[in-house]
């Protein structure tokens, strides 16, 4: 649980130093005063990433040269992480002050998010959701992020290797299949678990919505079975990778079907639809990390955007399980029957306690 | 184009070598010139005594005074038993376990399309001719993807030949270096090699 995020020089953030309980909060401000920030934040702290942009010396202020995010974890003790950048020394991350491996810092506190960005798993190219599968992953055992770094490895080594000469293809094969089987099982492993959470969300919820499934498509199609069925796979594209000089089969190949209603969701949801499905999905991922002792902080940012009161309302319920969630809104009005534990006001980068009614301007979306 | 200017030269001379980049080179060469002129004599004398009188050893590739080496030389190692490593400097790690008793061959490299290294470019003819009376090999690359595909490869190269190779088992941490790694770990991993 976040027990205190403070930040500097972070995109149109002031100087902020916020110490939220546990619950769901919502975050009210107008757009563009900074609520995605405020998230991005307590999302880059926790993950060493942001959830807006790959380059991470965006965030900082403009006409600034450093900014520094500073979160406290409360798990077991309390944790200390802190992410920062600046024009003269780059990056760095500390753990508790010091030094820490990547696994050891993303092992502190699981985050999962909603942004508008996340449109692209349900709507876009495959690779999306091949990157959701790997924080799945990742989030769930951090230790995953050696199994991925071997296989990205391999993988590059390989594709190199087919547009260069292709000799010695059978060894990088070989370890390819190797790494490659490990992802798979992962990947897999985690679907089945997706899929369990999102039968019992929808059978719990009262949300008026056809049932979600996700499919895992590895490939080779039989992947997942074993390194010989893997490499055996990897073979019989072999003349055809030869001939078109780059890697044909293996896990940046495979495909994560979301379904709605037995149709392919990004064929045929309505924007209502999507954004409904991807917050339950959100519901299934936090459910599945919770129950393997990863309890993770939620992020959703414009959570009421393109959802009508209803399903909203009924959304809302999904996440009554969170054990801290973080909720903005342009939107104050809408959100006035729902039960919420804290409300906080933004403004112009600055953050406040907002106990009182909401009764600001009304329907600035 | 070589430099006029001295300083410079001595600074992009330096600059070339491994892990200094040009604020170290430009460090470097400042001490230069303010050590006595018999300190430079010295580096000089060492540096070229380091090309000259050095060479790889005809047979394992190691780097040595004589050749063959100290170790292919010995009659009283296991000449059943050649142990595969990158570089001549992951040779006295594996020594200092006292765990091996074998010989060695130094590949000069590992498989890295990515730096054009392909089996051409590493040292694998020269193992191939040495494996008569050889019973095993062990593969001691690096625990990294080149290390392991290079492993790999010479396994699917030696195998059908009747030799047993063995890969360093565990113990190692992935993507670690041998260079680096302890010499109970390194022990602990040449005892515990597994059946490629
Ligand atoms: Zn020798």
């Amino acid at each position: 649980m976040l027990a205190r995020l403070s930040c500097e020089g972070f995109r149109n953030l002031a100087s902020t130093d916020w110490r939220p309980g546990p619950g769901r909060h919502l975050i009210v401000g107008a757009n563009g005063a900074g609520k995605t920030s405020l998230l991005e934040a307590l999302y880059l702290v926790a993950t060493t990433r942001s959830f807006r942009t790959p380059r991470v010396e965006e965030c900082v202020t403009r006409d600034l040269d450093a900014f520094r995010v500073h979160g406290e974890f409360e798990a077991a003790a309390r944790v200390a992480l802190e992410v920062g950048w600046s024009r003269f020394e780059g990056r760095r991350r500390t753990l508790n002050g010091g030094e820490a491996s990547l696994t050891e810092y993303l092992d502190v506190q699981p985050v999962v998010a909603w942004s508008s960005a996340d449109v692209e798993v349900l709507a876009g190219a495959p690779g999306a959701r091949r990157r959701l599968l790997d924080q799945g992953i990742v989030t769930l055992r951090p230790g995953s992020v050696a199994t991925l770094t071997r296989y990205r490895r391999t993988l590059r080594q390989k594709r190199e290797l087919l547009v260069v000469d292709g000799s010695g293809l059978d060894a990088w094969n070989d370890l390819l299949a190797e790494a490659a089987h490990d992802l798979q099982r992962l990947r897999s492993r985690y679907v089945d678990l997706l899929g369990v959470e999102l039968d019992r969300i929808a059978s719990e919820s009262r949300l008026d919505l056809q049932p979600i499934t996700v499919l895992y498509r590895p490939s080779p199609a039989d992947g997942p079975s074993g390194v010989e069925a893997l490499r055996a796979g990897l073979e019989e594209v072999r003349a055809a990778e030869r001939r078109r000089r780059m890697p044909l089969a293996g896990p940046h190949r495979d495909e994560l079907e979301i379904r709605l209603g037995g149709e392919e969701l990004r064929r045929v949801a309505s924007a209502g639809e999507r954004k409904a499905a991807g917050l339950l999905l959100l519901a299934a991922r936090r459910a599945v990390f919770a129950a393997a002792g990863r309890d993770p902080v939620v992020l959703v940012d414009d959570a009421d955007a393109e959802l009508d009161p209803r399903r909203l309302a009924h959304l809302w319920e999904v996440f009554a399980e969170a054990s801290q969630l973080f909720a903005t809104s342009s939107r104050p009005a809408v959100w006035e029957s729902l039960s919420t534990d804290a409300s906080w006001s933004m403004e112009a980068g600055r953050l406040g306690s907002d106990d009182r009614p909401v009764e600001k301007e009304k329907g600035t979306s | 184009m070589a430099s006029r200017d001295p300083l410079a030269r001595l600074v992009g001379e330096l600059s070339r070598l491994p892990g200094i980049g040009p604020k170290t080179a430009t460090r470097l060469a400042h001490h230069v010139l303010r050590v006595p002129r018999s300190e430079v004599d010295a580096l000089t004398e060492a540096l070229v005594e380091v090309k000259e009188l050095l060479v790889h050893c005809s047979r394992c590739n190691a780097i040595t005074v004589d050749d063959p080496c100290s170790i292919c030389a010995d009659p009283e190692r296991d000449t059943s038993r050649i142990c595969v490593v990158e570089q001549p400097f992951n040779i006295p790690p594996v020594e200092r376990t006292g765990e091996y008793r074998g010989r060695y061959h130094v590949l000069l490299g590992a498989l890295s399309p990515q730096r054009g290294i392909g089996p051409d470019q590493i040292a694998v003819t020269g193992l191939l001719e040495r494996l008569d009376g050889v019973e095993e090999v062990v593969i001691a690359t690096n625990p990294n993807v080149e290390g392991e595909a290079t492993a790999l490869y010479l396994s699917r190269l030696l195998k059908p030949r009747g030799v047993r190779v063995s890969r360093l088992a565990f113990g190692i941490p992935v993507g670690g270096d041998l260079e680096y790694t302890d010499e109970v770990t390194l022990g602990r991993a040449l005892s515990g090699r597994r059946e490629m």
